[in-house]
């Protein structure tokens, strides 16, 4: 195996694992960090956009004479103006910037303006006159279903349906047939938003011949990607840059109309033109958390998990954005933490007229994950052991294959459960705490990053390039975004702990698509690991340059050389050795200039059908959770009043940044149980796109948080890092209705857990709250797959 | 409407401003007087993302009208000074209290405005003071440690 | 950004002045601290030509005790409400001025601004995209009222959280016109007059201040909400009980978030029967759909908010 990828566990390392702070946390507290809408170029005008007050119709007719002769308003634009379509997955181009001939949903851009001030363009938007001839609209799953209008053009598929999944792994029914206990349970998860603190920004400027955007986004490789086919401009006259992104969540990687529509408006004006969303636009901007519907039934043999049958019904909104990763995630990983003997997932993504759900933090996993570990708990209840042990007897093991033919590497998910447990009392306490105390359990499991692009290609996923010169600078540059994961800091301290320097020593280069090396961006959890490795490598390289030369000066061998403290010396002889400006020097001279690139392509296993493409990852991280909630009697109130979390992280390159991971995975989970949930009139319209009316958790919803981070270092990862940005949430809304149960005896198998649905249950003394049933959606035969034959105990 | 000069101390320099009566303090922070660290997340007073200080209280620029702050002194967090500042840097940037930064900003304003209220002398509760900021990424755990770290450091050199 | 509608911006130095500018400009409203005006001409909810701003008027700012009367000046900024020693007994309000908005709120907000708040509604808080979308409202400019379709009336919601805890602890409230109408003291609960798009019995005079008979007395108000902070009540009740005699308890229950007024519920009653109020109150009650909570929901909090301080009541005597 490569030297710089064996991460040996006794390792000791300067700053990998260490609790210093970010490398940028002084641009953020002194307010220096710069964000999209900060920036300012001269003569800059301010653009807005027109929005669909219908959920679905055709256009009649769209006035905008009025507009263009306000004083002061430079351009306005329509849909006639861009009309090349696309997407950001290129199995459904279905967007255009601006709506051509048809609404499908309300706040879907129609038009666009840009003048001298932002408050001519609103008034200028105020005289466009759009009227709209109405068509049905669909508002839910079961709409949709019925189908009295299409939304799309889809022949293959029945009504409004947009994507189904069908897979089915081993004989299902032949191990229903055959267990001795089965179970089937109905659970509906709401959809949410992510509300990154910042809206949505472009600036974008066309003046020097080339177009340039200035944008709050995660991922700039996918704008490079579909930007100029739909501008229509060639791909080397687009330069993205990135400022820090006041938060992402899964909200900002689409291509979205305002910067399209800025892009647009700068190349027709000449001018710079900046459009920042209001918050309530980035509600309708959404590409939020699917609504799902689900069913689950499974079968337990001798105490193993004989069958487990996965049905999920997804209200999509009315365009595709990421939502067949959505559909085929939601099938993907509930087998990475435990051995099914047989798997079946059958789900659909329908249409709707509402804003476009895409990719929010777990990306259609958190859904099934909320429902298999809800399920898993009654189970446990029905067949009179503890949930703990439920679990723990059926865990997957590390290095072992999935029923669904994903690999399984590094996995320390025992270690996470027994930590949690241990800490929380839970087996001494659940089911014996006073009524309206109670404790909740759940896993969850994640992926480090997609094994394969959205862009099907067999090229790295990261590449980062590694200088140094003779001023005695070492330079690192990389595409990725810094949307408050930390990656900064990722990037500066593994170069900085493979050179042997400080992270001050590492200049980095980022944030512009002219200087920078393409990275596929921050999303699937993949920048620790590809970037790291990639970083890794290319330290790794200059790293061996500068023993080389080194080696040479000190008439030593290059093995015996250890880089720290800025210098390059004989490990048993301290004393012998360079400055590594030195070393610099030396090697410059060698061999000229000193610039490396190190690359990452994930090369995972993974099996050989349709879908198969969705799940495999580098390496998986797993989490264990367990939750004390307090219900108050009198208002139905849930209050948390504890998290324990353990997360598999294999290794933690900054260990502050892991757990401000862990904690924030952990705000976002409860608030998603507690509050968080996107609400629709009958005509479309979202009753709470602003901060007051969409419940996001403050500071006093906010219970202590006690994370153990388990570092069982996974050979794939670098240093053996594997991800935490959204692994974390998964097993929070499951342990938290789980909790709920233990402290008031009402299963809730729907979210969000709201007071009023507590309190009514309480009145009623009911002892479930949830849906009653699912669709009648004829689904197709499902692909049929071997289970693998090196499945279950054995390893990879 | 009609548009009138006022005298604004910000960040302890006298600024004089042409501003109309329907401009908000927010908007002749960023846009006139291209401050643009004090940032802004709902433009209704909904998230605390726009906290300054006005004449030494907290206050939300998106819904203060500039005009009314005519005389008086205002703080941004370009502007924070004093012995607090490297205490509330210090405990932020190694407790982790900041991940995407957006609130930051914010946070560090009420951080400087209750370190001064500590120091004279006064009990606080933090996740009570700090409940009128909105952070989506942090899950405030460290942001309440960078608070507790702030109070050692500022315990330890006496201010 | 978000951009507000040009207005003009009139400082008074007194209450008179103020109440002069008023009475001459129809279109003129009164601007405090604020936080409830600010955001609403964001949303297009006000077009105001004039605004009105009482910062620099003297003499109505301040907490001050003057024999057996606290007198909370209008301008008095909710912050320093909640430090005044004057109030420390009155736990009522005491309780209610620490759960309003958020810190940084009350240091903006003002008490006068958190008793004449503008009545809320799901269907009125919204913004110009939304009126666009599907129509404004009986309470803005149209004839239709979306809570109640053939109600024919308002039933935008009155969300102050110190207005029952005062109604409650009686009480008054100066108010100050121009020239010949001059001062009214009235009870506070006299200011509102049940009508969401048409709350308050103002007579184009400025609320100048509050008085507090400051016998003590026990009193409480507790505030439903989603979360402990930003949110305003979905329900609150205030509740003060004093002995009458030796054997019965004067009980006054005042409820906000359930009308566009403060109802009042003024019993005497033995000690056994103290419970019994709860459920004259939850029958009573009626609120409409106009918050994030179903309404029966509200009022079975109700309920159980005040069997709860009734409970307390009785165990601490």
């Amino acid at each position: 195996m490569n030297e710089a990828r064996r991460s040996p566990k006794d390792a000791a390392y300067k700053l990998i694992g260490g609790r210093g702070g970010r490398v940028e946390a002084l641009a953020k507290v002194t307010g220096r960090a710069t964000y999209a809408d900060d920036l300012r170029l001269p003569g800059m005008l301010f653009g807005k956009l027109k929005r669909s007050t219908v959920a679905h119709g055709t256009i009649e007719s769209m006035d905008v004479d009025r507009a263009r002769a306000l004083p002061g308003v430079r351009a306005v634009i329509t849909g006639a103006d861009l009309p090349v379509r696309y997407g950001i997955l290129p199995v459904h181009q279905d967007e255009t910037a601006l709506a051509v001939d048809r609404v499908r949903y309300v706040g879907e851009p129609v038009a666009a303006v840009c003048a001298d001030t932002e408050a001519i363009a609103q008034r200028a938007l105020d005289l466009i006159d759009v009227s709209y001839a109405r068509l049905p609209a669909m508002l839910s799953v079961e709409d949709a279903f019925a189908a009295r209008v299409r939304l799309h053009e889809s022949p293959k598929f029945q009504g409004n349906a947009h994507r189904v999944v069908a897979l089915e792994f081993g004989d299902v029914e032949a191990a229903l047939a055959g267990s001795e206990y089965t179970r089937e349970d109905v659970f509906y998860y709401a959809g949410s938003t992510h509300v990154p603190m910042e809206t949505h920004a472009t600036l974008a400027d066309a003046s020097d011949g080339r177009v340039t955007i200035f944008v709050s986004h995660q991922a700039p490789y996918y704008l490079q990607q579909i930007l100029p086919k739909v501008l229509s401009i060639p791909p080397h006259a687009l330069r993205v840059v990135v400022p820090y992104v006041g938060g992402g969540f899964g909200g900002k990687l689409d291509p979205f109309p305002d910067t399209i529509c800025a892009a647009k408006l700068a190349m027709l004006t000449g001018h710079p033109v900046k459009i920042t969303l209001t918050r309530e636009e980035v509600f309708y901007n959404h590409r939020g958390r699917h609504p799902s519907l689900m069913w689950i039934k499974t079968g337990i043999r001798a105490g193993r998990i004989a069958a487990v049958h996965f049905k999920a019904f997804l209200d999509g909104g009315a365009y595709g954005s990421f939502g067949t990763a959505a559909a085929y995630y939601h099938a993907a990983l509930q087998p990475t933490t435990y051995r099914f003997e047989t798997y079946k997932a059958e789900v659909v993504r329908f249409y709707t007229n509402k804003p476009p759900c895409g990719p929010k933090r777990g990306h259609g996993t958190p859904q099934p994950r909320f429902t298999l570990e809800a399920h898993l708990d009654r189970i446990a209840e029905d067949l009179g052991e503890s949930a703990h042990e439920l679990r723990a007897r059926n865990l997957i093991a590390p290095h072992s294959k999935t029923v669904n033919h994903l690999s399984v590497t590094s996995c320390a998910l025992d270690e996470c459960l027994r930590r949690v447990v241990e800490a929380s009392g839970y087996a001494e306490k659940h089911g014996r705490l006073p009524f309206g105390e109670g404790l909740g359990l759940a896993v969850g499991c994640y992926i480090s990053g997609a094994a394969l692009p959205i862009y099907w290609n067999e090229m790295p996923h990261s590449e980062v390039i590694v200088k140094a010169d003779r001023s005695g600078k070492i330079s690192a540059y990389s595409g990725h975004t810094e949307i408050g994961q930390g990656a900064d800091t990722v990037l500066s301290w593994i170069v900085a702990e493979v050179l042997g320097v400080a992270p001050g020593d590492v200049t980095l280069v980022l944030r512009d698509s002219d200087s920078v090396p393409p990275d596929l961006g921050s999303y699937s959890s993949r920048v620790t690991m590809m970037m790291g490795n990639a970083a890794r490598e290319a330290a790794q390289k200059l790293r061996d340059a500068l023993a080389a030369a080194a080696a040479d000066a000190l008439e030593a061998e290059a093995e015996q050389l250890a880089f720290a403290d800025r210098r390059v010396f004989v490990a048993s002889d301290p004393d012998r050795g360079l400055t590594v400006e030195e070393a610099i020097a030396r090697a410059e001279t060698r061999q000229g200039l000193l610039s490396f690139t190190g690359s990452y392509t994930p090369r995972p296993q993974y099996g050989d059908f349709k879908g198969a493409g969705v799940g495999p990852s580098p390496a998986y991280s797993y989490t264990a959770c367990v939750i004390h909630v307090h219900v108050d009697a009198d208002t139905g109130r849930v209050r948390p009043q504890k998290v324990w979390i353990a997360h598999d992280i294999g290794r933690c390159i900054s260990r502050v940044n892991v757990e401000g991971q862990v904690e924030g995975g952990v705000y976002m989970g409860l608030g998603e149980a507690l509050m968080e949930e996107m609400a629709f009139t009958r005509e479309g319209l979202l009753r709470n796109a602003g901060l007051l009316d969409y419940k996001t958790p403050t500071i006093m919803e906010t219970p202590e948080i006690e994370t153990f981070l388990v570092e069982d270092p996974d050979p794939e990862g670098p240093f053996g890092a594997k991800e935490v940005g959204q692994g974390p949430l998964l097993p929070v809304p499951p342990a938290f209705v789980n909790a709920v149960y233990d402290a008031i005896g009402v299963r809730f198998d729907e979210l969000p857990v709201t007071p009023d649905k507590v309190l009514r249950a309480l009145e009623r003394g009911s002892k479930r709250v949830g849906p009653r049933g699912v669709i009648a959606f004829p689904f197709p035969e499902p692909v049929r797959v071997e289970v693998p034959q090196d499945a279950a105990d054995r390893a990879v | 409407m009609t548009k009138r000069v006022i005298s604004v101390i910000v960040n302890g320099v006298e600024r004089e401003i042409l501003t109309a009566p329907e401009r908000t303090l927010l908007e002749t922070l960023r846009e006139d007087l291209q401050l643009t660290g004090t940032k802004f997340g709902c433009e209704h007073g909904e998230c605390g993302a726009c906290t300054v200080l006005v004449d030494d209280a907290p206050a939300l620029s998106c819904i203060t009208l500039a005009q009314l702050c005519d005389g008086k002194r205002v703080t941004t967090v370009e502007g924070l000074v004093g012995e607090h500042v490297e205490v509330v840097r210090e405990a932020f940037a190694a407790a982790g209290g900041s991940q995407c930064g957006y609130c930051t900003p914010g946070m560090a304003v009420m951080f400087h405005h209750i370190l001064a209220r500590a120091a004279n002398g006064e009990a606080i509760d933090p996740r009570r003071e700090l409940s009128g900021n909105i952070c989506r990424c942090t899950g405030f755990v460290k942001i309440l440690e960078a608070y507790e770290r702030s109070t050692e450091i500022a315990q330890r050199r006496g201010v | 950004m978000q951009r507000i509608e040009p207005f003009e911006l009139l400082r008074p130095r007194t209450v008179a002045e103020a109440a002069q500018l008023l009475a001459e400009r129809a279109r003129a409203m009164v601007v405090a601290g604020g936080s409830d005006l600010v955001p609403k001409l964001k949303r297009g909810q006000f077009a105001p030509d004039a605004l009105v701003s009482i910062a620099d008027v003297g003499g109505i700012d301040g907490v001050s005790r003057e024999g057996d009367v606290v007198r909370i000046g209008a301008l008095t900024r909710l912050r320093a409400l909640e430090r005044a020693r004057e109030i420390a007994d009155l736990t009522a309000l005491r309780e209610a001025v620490g759960v309003v908005a958020t810190p940084i709120i009350r240091n903006m907000a003002t008490v006068g601004g958190n008793l004449l708040q503008d009545t809320r509604c799901r269907y009125y808080d919204r913004s110009p995209f939304w009126r666009d979308a599907v129509g404004s409202c009986l309470k803005l400019d149209t004839d239709i009222c979306r809570v109640a379709t053939s109600g024919g009336r308002c039933f935008a919601t009155l969300c102050s959280d110190l207005a029952p805890a005062l109604v409650a602890l009686d009480a008054e409230v100066t108010l100050v016109g121009t020239g010949g109408s001059g001062t009214r003291v009235v009870p506070l609960e006299a200011l509102y007059r049940d009508d969401g798009k048409d709350p308050f019995d103002l007579r184009g005079e400025i609320l100048a201040r509050v008085d507090v008979p400051a016998r003590p007395r026990f009193s409480r108000y507790r505030k439903l909400r989603i979360r402990d902070s930003f949110d305003f009540p979905e329900l609150g009740v205030a509740v003060v009980i004093e002995p009458v005699g030796d054997e019965k308890l004067s009980v006054c229950v005042a409820v906000t978030a359930v009308s566009p007024s403060i109802p009042v519920f003024r019993n005497e009653v033995k000690r056994g029967d103290l419970h019994g109020i709860a459920d004259t109150v939850y029958a009573a009650l009626k609120p409409m759909d106009t918050l994030f909570f179903p309404p029966a929901y509200r009022k079975s909090v109700a309920r159980n908010f005040l069997l709860g301080i009734f409970d307390e009541f009785l165990a601490a005597r």
